[in-house]
């Protein structure tokens, strides 16, 4: 043991409670819910809440042609649905489609708001268990005759603590659940941006992914469908949809050069 | 996460000395430049689509490649997640520089950068396509009808399934870092993306960017490759050479380029969760792959500290295999070591040609 103090010695003991502190103040300070200090969505996009329903209410889709000023008029009306209460009311009338849409998309980012809280709550979890897994680590080397004798070594023993602590919680089922559930849910609200994206993109006749995805499996099709044709043709060369390349080889031929990377910005 | 470093007064030696060392560090990295990577000078003699093959020139000229000519060329397929420059990252780095100073002939397979034309992309168009285009090139230019096949992590994978397809086409296969159960208890990837809806994620999503995908490797020892591996700058901070190997490897872990949606998808379903190779359920394509249809040479060379494809990942492929002519490599190394470390440098170019060289 240290001849000063905590276990490990004065200064690592006053190093991981000054962690400890600083962490707790950190995260503590705003934490209704018990999760360390990470403002929810909801509060990220408040502000732009707030603008799109202001810009995108009735009055402001009055001015737009036809059933573009219809949808979003309805995209205003949801939003100022969700400002008001009534997010949750079934869709009816002529935009029930866009209503549950918008709502679609209103529950997908809800379950990434909590996953993402929760996954929050998870790694301060696993902050909080390796400083006290550092502190137990460094009085066992103090006890042992060997004490942190710097902060490098200090640092690389919480990197120790840190990967042990993590393996742990990461192989947990608990973990492998939440990770999977907190992707899941953003795959949603991604999905949900983009069918409320490719219907506006459709309103003003712009090609959308879905349709450059057909055309895509259109030619694949094509593709293959020719390779086929081909292999059964007796006379048609093996290779012939293989393009040659482009620098044949020969004595002459350059080299490829070294690769360069892009100057390191300082 | 982390918290500010705070309340540290009374260390010995202070804080100064690490916090100094870093800045060292980060100041050297300013007057660092350019760094440059893949040395080896090499032609690309065919492509198709994104796919460039490359034949390596001889390190000692025109003697070696008529030394080299006559021998069975050795194609090496890299896998598509990161960039196969990997292999000769810089001449004392150079698994590839390794092969060519003892004689062997060279190709790679560069599989290039997916975009969104490239999104429907199958494992059948990689492996019974791209791959099988490049043997037959390699094995046409040389006026042969097999080749040596050396297939490194995923694109061991490939290999493996190539050569279990392919057969008559394969003359040696040695497999490096491969997957090939990826259902072990060790294997944290394999855990976490068993509750992904990788289909609906696809779906959605097209290719898979390679950023996400650093983020998840990353993610996997999020402590020593986030934090300590960049506080270890201060420690180099005084020597430019060591300097330029990290930029290197900096460079070399963030190349990475976004995986073909569908090609992914079917990877992550038949191999991380169905486990496909393993209960010899696997098709590509109209042909079923089984692996004791591997019945030429394989050389298995697996890293003991492998964090990404732990040992029992690979070494279950001896009780798979067809062949009775099967040598497993241990190396003492990580997943990334087994490319670059000295030790790399020095004993697989000699086990690999070795090997290769016996059964020629």
């Amino acid at each position: 043991m240290s001849s000063t103090g905590g276990p490990a010695g004065d200064w690592v003991h006053a190093w991981i409670e000054g962690q400890k502190t600083a962490f707790a103040k950190w995260s503590g300070e705003r934490q209704p819910a018990g999760v360390p200090g990470i403002k929810s969505i909801s509060e990220l996009f408040a502000p732009a809440l707030a603008a799109a329903q202001s810009a995108l209410g009735a009055g402001a889709a009055r001015g737009m042609p036809g059933s573009l000023g219809l949808l979003w008029g309805g995209q205003g009306a949801a939003a100022t649905g969700a400002a008001t209460g009534t997010w949750g009311i079934p869709g009816v009338g002529p935009l029930r489609e866009q209503q549950a849409a918008a709502q679609a998309m209103a529950s997908a980012l809800a379950d990434v708001e909590r996953l993402s809280l929760e996954m929050a709550g998870t790694l301060a979890r696993i902050h909080a268990d390796t400083l006290d897994l550092l502190a137990r680590r460094a009085a066992e080397q103090a006890n042992q005759g060997k004490p942190v004798e710097d902060v490098k070594a200090l640092y690389d023993l919480w990197i120790d603590c840190g990967e042990v602590t993590y393996a742990k919680v990461a192989h947990s089922d608990a973990y492998c659940r939440l990770q999977a559930d907190l992707c899941n849910s953003g795959v949603r609200f991604q999905a949900a941006e983009r069918q409320q994206m490719e219907r506006w993109l459709k309103l003003l006749d712009l090609p959308t992914r879905a349709e450059v995805n057909t055309l895509n499996l259109r030619i694949r099709d094509l593709q293959r469908r020719l390779e086929s044709a081909m292999a059964r043709t007796p006379t048609a060369p093996k290779a012939s949809l293989q393009k040659p390349a482009k620098k044949p080889v020969t004595a002459r031929a350059a080299p490829v050069r070294a690769k360069r990377t892009s100057r390191l910005k300082s | 996460m982390a918290a500010q470093l705070e309340g540290s007064n009374g260390v010995p030696g202070g804080e100064a000395g690490f916090g100094a060392d870093m800045a060292a560090g980060l100041e050297a990295l300013r007057g660092i430049g350019d760094v440059e990577i893949a040395p080896t000078l090499k032609d690309a003699v065919y492509r198709e689509d994104k796919l460039v093959l490359y034949r390596y020139r001889p390190l000692e000229g025109e003697a070696s490649r008529t030394l080299q000519s006559k021998r069975i060329p050795l194609l090496i397929c890299y896998a598509l997640v990161n960039r196969p420059y990997m292999l000769d990252l810089q001449e004392d780095r150079s698994l590839i520089r390794g092969l060519l100073r003892r004689g062997i002939d060279v190709y790679l397979i560069d599989w290039g950068m997916p975009d969104g034309a490239d999104r429907y992309l199958e494992l059948d168009d990689y492996i019974n396509r791209y791959l099988h285009h490049c043997v037959s090139h390699v094995a046409a230019a040389h006026g042969a009808e097999k080749v040596n096949l050396l297939g490194v992590c995923q694109g061991g994978t490939f290999s493996l399934c190539y050569a279990a397809t392919h057969p008559e086409r394969v003359q040696n296969l040695v497999t490096m870092v491969t997957p090939v159960d990826f259902r072990t208890p060790d294997n944290l990837l394999s855990k976490w993306v068993q509750g992904v809806d990788v289909d609906e994620l696809v779906r959605v999503s097209g290719n898979i960017s390679g950023e996400l995908l650093n983020y998840v490797f990353l993610s996997l020892m999020p402590f020593r490759l986030l934090g300590q591996k960049y506080a270890g700058i201060g420690d180099i901070a005084h020597d430019p050479v060591q300097l330029r190997n990290f930029l290197r490897m900096e460079k070399w872990i963030f190349d990475s380029p976004d995986q073909a949606g569908e090609a992914f998808r079917q990877f992550i379903t038949w191999f991380y969760r169905e486990n496909r190779l393993v209960t010899d359920t696997l098709t590509l394509g109209p042909c079923p792959v089984h692996l004791r249809n591997v019945t030429m040479p394989v050389l298995n060379v697996y890293a003991t500290q492998d964090h990404l494809v732990p040992p029992a990942a690979s070494t279950v492929l001896k009780d798979l295999v067809g062949t009775p002519d099967y040598t497993p490599y241990a190396f003492n190394g990580g997943h990334i070591g087994i490319y670059v470390s000295g030790r790399a440098q020095k004993d697989l170019p000699a086990v690999i040609s070795d090997w290769l060289r016996s059964r020629s």
